[in-house]
């Protein structure tokens, strides 16, 4: 179909024909880049607030029993190997919907984070502590009081950034 | 280690209830089945022959617990959140994606589906998924008849839309299906009506149970189903004829596209009868319906509709004028009257009526010439090298305009000689209407290019057609100076000045890809470039900004552009 004869259809085939058979240079693409929100600040804050406010709460539940000293640089230093796992938990399970994916995935972090607490209260806490560590029961029970807080507020805190935070 | 004990359990649990086929879960081979664009068959094939592998007793709990999904807040939210965190390896599905794999699996397993037939069934109770379990039913056949009945009664229209061609499947007796399907007629949904009108009247094996039908349908308030109506009646054909009345009335008395619509139907019915009905639509009719009923006794009387049309192709009314062009523009070029009467209506005062007729004349040129494949214009006395004519070593290119190596060495050997044929081509015209043909101008334009410093002697001629009247074929002429080297230099300055915009505009673009071989020359092109700059065409401008910035951009910059 070569009969459209509007001047600027035709200039453009024009202009292609000429280049096609004279052009000596490359063609120098230029592509527009659409420029994204970066959304690491957001992350940060919302991931970085979630796991304070579970530290938070962790150490509440647990404030009059046997800790190992600085507890909450524990605690946190845990989530670098917990958030990690979580992650890799959901790849696995993105078969499912996201909803039971994300109850398999907490329920795994409340056991695992329950287990590593205890594991840190008995065996880091100063041997001369008069303060009894706590019991797996009650290391579980921290870590699914955290949790559920720390759940609970990540749409929260979410919301809040998109409120709040720069444009 | 209790914990990761839990994480396995609860991972095998997960994902291990599933059937798998070489190492993937059902699931996976349904997306990739509901995913794959047809034309990828191997990919389909692959799918599908893994989900009948599995085969329907393993497959159905999965599919139809995935035909069951639906969207909850929680998922939502995650997936958007996924989406806007860009986290890459999580691949969530939407509640209509695993619905569409669940359909996928219907799709491919058909009748075997049988036994999905009650859950189906109850899931046709659910507002949210009753359209996905009525998808999912049209796949099963026989077995799902009376589900598909009760989806002609369900409060989903779609149901209901869907329902109706899906039911013709599966009913094996015509009378039986129309009766079914009838109530429909009067369904509260547009769309639901439309689809039955047309169901019935694919039934051409029972005229006498459908014509009724569709008749009846003529006093739908909707004009799409009454033209589906309308449709319906003209292909049962004679066999309609019960319906001839009514449609002339409607034809006669109808709104304008109700009347479109049966003067169709009448034309095909009994053309004889219909034809003082046509032509009075002609005369009496709008625009529209004159269009209409013009194209239909084309067909019927042809010689009375060419008189007719000629005379509508000088009516007084704009629109009536515009309408008869557009039904000329259906005829063959050679149609005595059509021709003379379209260049006319080009040459007209009205700008609207002579675009309209420019644009019907080349329509029909370009038609002509897909159906003549008529590519190569032949012209007498051509020069030939070899014992072939110009006109076949100009056909001999590559992709686009570029010659082959043997058709430049051609053009090259015949020399001088060729080039008052080339100039031919270049000004060629086509018979009929007398319109320039782009791609035999465009053949004569490169063949110059291709000649290089040897197409010298065509350049007073070349420059005289940039001067010319007309500007397409100006700037052809200017392209055709392009192989002449440092001479091409000048007709591009000149082109700069050319009266036509995109002549300016193409030679600004010319300078900047071209004049880098002689950069002495495109400098004393650069104060003709910075005039562009107050060009009065926009796209000149804006052409000449840009090349200028890449040809000078100190002389840019002190010209103020950024």
């Amino acid at each position: 179909m070569k009969t459209n004869y509007t001047g600027s259809s035709f200039g453009g085939r024009a202009g292609t024909v000429g280049a096609a058979l004279l052009a000596t240079f490359a063609a120098r693409a230029n592509p527009i880049v659409l420029p994204e929100k970066p959304v690491a600040p957001e992350i940060t804050f919302v991931l970085g607030s979630a796991i304070l406010l579970e530290v938070a709460c962790v150490w509440m539940v647990l404030r009059r029993w046997g800790r190992p000293r600085l507890f909450v640089l524990w605690l946190m230093g845990m989530h670098a190997l917990t958030y990690p796992g979580f992650m890799a938990l959901l790849a696995a399970l993105d078969e499912l919907r996201p909803v039971s994916a994300a109850v398999i995935g907490e329920t795994v972090v409340v056991v695992v984070e329950g287990a590593m607490i205890y594991l840190l209260c008995r065996f880091l806490r100063p041997k001369k502590s008069e303060v009894a560590a706590p019991s797996a029961l009650r290391c579980w029970l921290a870590s699914l009081a955290g949790n559920a807080c720390s759940v609970a507020a990540f749409p929260i805190l979410s919301a809040a950034f998109e409120w709040f935070g720069p444009r | 280690m209790g914990g990761l004990v839990l994480v396995l359990v609860l991972v095998v649990a997960a994902r291990g209830a599933e059937p798998r086929y070489r190492g993937r879960t059902l699931t996976s081979w349904l997306e990739q089945s509901s995913d794959t664009p047809l034309m990828e068959t191997q990919r389909l094939v692959e799918a599908q022959e893994a989900v009948r592998a599995i085969g329907a007793a393993k497959a159905l709990p999965t599919m139809l617990r995935l035909v069951r999904t639906k969207d909850d807040p929680v998922s939502t939210w995650m997936m958007e959140k996924t989406e806007k965190y860009r986290v890459r390896n999580l691949h969530w599905h939407s509640a209509i994606d695993r619905q569409l794999a669940g359909i996928a699996g219907f799709e491919v397993l058909g009748t075997n589906c049988a036994p999905a037939v009650g859950e189906l069934t109850k899931l046709l109770n659910d507002k949210e998924v009753a359209f996905v379990a009525a998808r999912c039913l049209e796949n099963v056949g026989k077995a799902a008849e009376a589900a598909l009945c009760r989806c002609l009664t369900n409060g989903d229209w779609r149901v209901r839309h869907l329902s109706v061609p899906a039911l013709a499947a599966v009913t094996d007796d015509v009378e039986v299906y129309i009766g079914r399907i009838k109530p429909r007629l009067s369904d509260a949904e547009s769309a639901v009506r439309f689809a039955t009108v047309q169901a019935i009247a694919a039934q051409n094996e029972a005229p006498e149970l459908a014509v009724p039908l569709l008749i009846s349908a003529l006093g739908d308030s909707d004009d799409h189903v009454f033209s589906q109506a309308t449709e319906g009646l003209a292909g049962f054909g004679t066999n309609a004829l019960s319906a001839f009345s009514a449609l002339t009335n409607l034809a006669t008395t109808g709104t304008d596209s109700r009347r479109r619509a049966a003067l169709k139907a009448v034309a095909k019915l009994s053309p004889g009868e219909g034809l003082p009905i046509l032509s009075n639509a002609v005369v009496s009719g709008s625009a529209q319906t004159m269009g209409t009923a013009l194209r239909d006794m084309k067909a019927i009387a042809p010689e009375l509709a060419l008189r007719m049309l000629l005379v509508e192709l000088h009516a007084a009314d704009g629109r009536r004028r515009s309408t008869a062009i557009s039904v000329a523009s259906t005829y063959d070029v050679r149609t005595p009257g059509i021709a003379e009467a379209l260049k006319l209506a080009a040459a007209s005062d009205d700008p609207e009526t002579a675009r309209h007729a420019l644009s019907a004349m080349r329509q029909m040129v370009r038609r002509e010439k897909e159906k003549t494949g008529a590519v190569a214009v032949r012209f007498p006395n051509e020069p030939s090298y070899q014992g072939k004519p110009l006109g076949e070593w100009l056909n001999m290119r590559h992709d686009g305009w570029e010659f082959e190596t043997n058709a430049v060495l051609a053009l090259q050997a015949m020399g001088t000689n060729v080039i008052p044929a080339l100039l031919a081509r270049l000004t060629y015209r086509e018979p009929v209407f007398g319109l320039d043909d782009y791609d035999v101008s465009m053949s004569g334009a490169t063949a110059l290019i291709a000649m290089r410093e040897r197409a010298k002697p065509a350049l007073p001629e070349l420059t005289a057609l940039m001067d010319g009247d007309n500007g397409e074929l100006a700037l052809r002429a200017m392209i055709a100076t392009l192989g002449t080297g440092a001479d091409a230099m000048s007709c591009l300055m000149e082109g700069l000045t050319n009266r036509f915009p995109s002549v300016r505009s193409e030679a600004a673009n010319f300078l900047t890809q071209f004049g880098a071989q002689y950069p002495e020359e495109r400098k004393r092109a650069i104060p003709l470039m910075v005039g562009l700059l107050s060009d009065p065409d926009r796209d000149v401008r804006m052409n000449a900004t840009n090349e200028l910035k890449e040809i000078d951009p100190q002389a840019a910059a002190k010209a103020g552009v950024k």
